[in-house]
């Protein structure tokens, strides 16, 4: 439920395994006379793909260039996943052309929402970020618990408690929250 | 696994990057009718012309594909138990951190009378406690043991309780 690449690079890592894996049999299969005894002889780059890219000369090198531009902000937006999370830096409460607009600070409202939630009982302490905006923003909110700390009781309290005064103070209807909780020994450290 | 699987990403996802502007500008650069300026396209060009397909050096290139390819499904294919259990529903979709419930089934499992040591592996389906007792008679612990850790596991609100799996180990092992 965490927001993590992990997804994302099973699916990217296994498209790439499938397609390197598929690259490599069909050369294998195609040097070992699968596909037919004179094309196992064929040069690697052959005469038919040679006169297709001189005929369209005109095109071919354009579009080429475009798709290696488009490979490499898709590589570029991948590496960002791995060291980025989405976050939010202000939310628009209000907006009337009379009256102004007005932000609130999102770390500031997470901050608040941190803070109400490190109030209950059991509750060592607590993270949140605001990860979207719009009608319903994405809240993320880490909770470190004491051992002998209710669980049932904290995650009762974030829904009619926290979550509510959140959603009142943003001014939206409602909120997409996603709590994730740790154990923790009163003196010790969890790890997740 | 997972950040093996991230350090993979980061580093294809680099290459991808790097790779796919050089290409660009190559194509470019070559446009203008100059010479390649960092990958040697031509010398490569050359080679696929004089390299067939059942040449020793292509094979090698197409085997190095096939395991390339073989290790990253393999990766994606290994098991991994879950970062996080969910919890159950109703309200805001909540989880637990699985390393955390880990090491308080551990701290369940030592307070029980007798056990000196414990160890917790949790998966979706299974909590397996191994413990460690001083007593001669360390059947006797395993249900007191089994029952602590059961209680703290129903305590942990889980959407799906693992199964409570539990070894007790005496002096002699």
């Amino acid at each position: 439920m965490r927001r993590t690449p992990d997804r994302l690079n099973s699916t990217a890592l296994t498209l790439l395994g499938l397609l390197l894996l598929g690259a490599g049999a069909f050369g294998l299969a195609r040097g070992y006379d699968a596909v037919g005894e004179r094309q196992a002889s064929d040069p690697v780059l052959g005469e038919t793909v040679r006169d297709f890219v001189a005929r369209n000369d005109d095109w071919f090198w354009p579009v080429a260039a475009a798709v290696s531009l488009l490979v490499a902000y898709l590589g570029f937006r991948w590496l960002l996943a791995q060291v980025r999370t989405p976050t939010v830096a202000r939310l628009r409460v209000s907006s009337d052309p009379a009256l102004g607009t007005t932000d609130v600070s999102a770390p500031g409202a997470a901050a608040a929402l941190a803070g109400d939630v490190g109030e209950y009982p059991g509750v060592r302490s607590a993270r949140a970020r605001v990860m979207s905006e719009g009608a319903s923003p994405e809240v993320d909110l880490t909770v470190d618990l004491h051992d002998d700390g209710d669980v049932a009781d904290v995650r009762r309290r974030i829904d009619e408690h926290a979550m509510p005064r959140l959603a009142e103070a943003l001014e939206v209807a409602a909120l997409r929250p996603t709590v994730h909780l740790r154990l923790y020994e009163p003196t010790g450290r969890a790890v997740r | 696994m997972r950040i093996v699987n991230r350090v993979v990403a980061a580093v294809l996802a680099l290459a991808l990057l790097v790779g796919g502007v050089l290409v660009a500008v190559e194509i470019v650069v070559a446009a203008f009718g100059r010479d390649p300026w960092v990958v040697p396209h031509d010398g490569w060009y050359r080679g696929v012309l004089e390299h067939s397909w059942d040449d020793g050096a292509s094979r090698w290139v197409f085997i190095g594909l096939v395991l390339a390819g073989l290790l990253l499904l393999g990766l994606q294919l290994a098991h991994r138990r879950p970062v996080t259990l969910p919890l159950s529903s109703g309200g805001a979709p909540a989880d637990l951190g699985r390393r955390s419930v880990e090491r308080s089934l551990v701290r369940a499992a030592t307070a029980v009378d007798g056990v000196s040591r414990a160890k917790v592996k949790v998966s979706a389906e299974r909590a397996d406690v191994v413990a460690t007792t001083n007593r001669r008679q360390a059947e006797e612990i395993r249900p007191r043991l089994a029952d602590a850790v059961e209680r703290r596991v129903r305590a942990l609100d889980l959407a799906r309780a693992p199964q409570v799996k539990v070894r007790v180990e005496g002096r002699d092992g």
